[in-house]
């Protein structure tokens, strides 16, 4: 099965005499997977995320979406939550719907309603009304109602509180099909611990470990979030 | 996807500008109320009438200014805020180019603007009608017959054509600077006017230049006003050469080289 995410001696550099932000970094990330991107503040992982939705180009090297250079058609497959809020604030969370089914084939509206139900969240409400957690956990429904092949999600628990979490983990892996793959980004890394496959661990533009959560469990005696402690210890 | 991006901007734009044109539509009305009821009263209704005939002077006129600056903004920040702030976060990972983008940004720009001119232009003709004479009508009518002749002639369809694309090009010039400004690693706002102003004085120094060289500085003459002169072909070469060097090197710089804070 080729891999849905392949970077190839990938390399950013923001500027002549800085340090790159990602360093020759050769990875490839399978179908299926529910894989951790982690590792501390500047070791790359927006540079990354960015880079696989075509929002920065590579200086050298490249990724590639489903064997497809970054553009176009890898937008149609790739459902991308950033760590900001990016929908219009004038717009209602019906009309946030409408724009993504508008320009998303595989987005569900149903379980886009579904999910705001069970989450409460007025579909009438204007987007700035809403309380900075409940803004986020719009965007990731929007995000999560597409039936993408890649899910990138930056942050995705970050603003939240931790009771809603809970759902927002588990509204991920109920939300995907089995044959996607799920990105996350995150610092909270006990929290999203016991849904990940796979971890990639980032430091100073570099891949220093990508190995499956049983493996490091086995191989390590330890928790993903013990060995992270460990490895980026200060 | 054209129709769908251009829906969006027209949405997201729309509620201000109708209010902005409602407003000026009333003072509009209301200024011209004041002017016939200034001329016919006395005492201190008079006095009142004059009070409310200077103010709304002042607010008719200010509006006319307002309206147009706001349209400008309203334009531009559609474009700053949707494409290179958070928005363009969502905005950029669409599945459209970045050319799709460039180019609704443009029309859903020209078509305010225009719209603008129509509403302003109605509440002209609102004044003209309130406080023309009898044969208002027939002196505006003989005013757009003598402009539309103008344009029977080659040069004077050819000047209209020029000024349209001039037009065009004033706005894609904007969007260019703010690509440009993008490029920056910080203090992109004051990098896209940077790159304005310093497009501005390049382009005028071309001018200079080719003016110099040909040895006709001073008068546009030969080779010189063929380029610049507003009704040649010359010209319109020029403005078309301007117009896609902005469109396709702005969308490169949106998709390549932009970095979203």
């Amino acid at each position: 099965m080729t891999p849905i995410l392949e970077c190839r001696d990938l390399t950013k550099s923001y500027g002549k005499g800085s340090r790159p932000a990602l360093n020759h970094v050769n990875l490839k990330l399978n179908r299926g997977r529910i894989i951790g991107l982690l590792g501390p503040n500047g070791s790359g992982k927006t540079t990354l995320i960015k880079l696989a939705n075509g929002l920065l180009a590579p200086t050298a090297g490249g990724i590639w979406i489903d064997e497809k250079p970054v553009g176009i058609e890898t937008h149609k497959i790739v459902s991308y939550l950033p760590e900001r809020t990016y929908l219009n604030m004038g717009m209602t969370v019906n009309e946030a719907i409408r724009y993504f089914k508008d320009f998303y084939a595989d987005f569900q509206e149903e379980r886009a309603y579904e999910m705001l139900k069970n989450l409460h969240i007025d579909p009438s409400a204007r987007l700035k009304t809403l309380s900075k957690g409940t803004k986020e956990k719009v965007q990731l429904i929007l995000v999560m109602s597409r039936n993408a092949q890649l899910y990138v999600l930056d942050e995705p628990i970050g603003g939240v509180d931790p009771a809603a979490r809970d759902y927002i983990l588990n509204t991920i892996i109920t939300n995907y099909n089995e044959n996607a793959t799920v990105v996350i980004s995150t610092h909270l890394i006990a929290d999203v611990e016991t849904i990940l496959d796979e971890v990639v661990f980032l430091r100073y533009g570099e891949v220093v470990l990508h190995a499956s959560v049983d493996a490091i469990r086995e191989e390590n005696g330890k928790s993903v979030d013990a060995l992270f402690r460990e490895v980026f210890r200060c | 996807m054209l129709g769908k991006l251009l829906k969006y901007d027209f949405k997201a734009s729309y509620r201000y500008l109708l209010v902005c044109y409602c407003v000026y539509i009333v003072l509009t009305v209301g200024f011209v109320l004041s002017v016939k009821g200034v001329d016919t009263a006395s005492g201190v209704p008079g006095m009142i009438l004059a009070f409310a005939f200077i103010s709304l002077t002042f607010l008719w006129i200010g509006s006319i200014i307002g309206l147009v600056i706001l349209t400008y903004i309203l334009v531009i920040r559609r474009f700053y805020v949707n494409l290179v702030r958070d928005e363009g976060y969502l905005t950029l990972t669409l599945p459209v180019s970045t050319r799709m983008h460039m180019l609704s940004k443009l029309l859903s720009g020209l078509c305010f603007i225009v719209l603008t001119a129509v509403v302003l232009m109605a509440g002209m003709m609102i004044v003209a009608a309130g406080l023309g004479g009898a044969n208002v009508w027939e002196e505006l009518a003989q005013a757009l017959r003598d402009f539309f002749e103008t344009f029977e002639s080659f040069y004077g369809a050819l000047f209209f054509v020029n000024s349209v694309l001039n037009f065009i090009r004033g706005i894609l010039l904007v969007y260019f600077s703010i690509c440009v400004g993008q490029m920056f690693a910080k203090h992109k706002i004051w990098g896209a006017i940077g790159a304005y102003l310093g497009l501005l004085i390049v382009l005028e120094l071309f001018v200079f230049i080719g003016s110099l060289l040909f040895g006709i500085y001073g008068g546009l003459n030969g080779i010189v006003r063929w380029f610049y002169g507003s009704s040649t072909w010359g010209n319109t070469i020029y403005i078309i050469a301007q117009i896609l060097v902005y469109f396709f090197l702005g969308a490169w710089i949106l998709e390549k080289r932009a970095n979203l804070e």
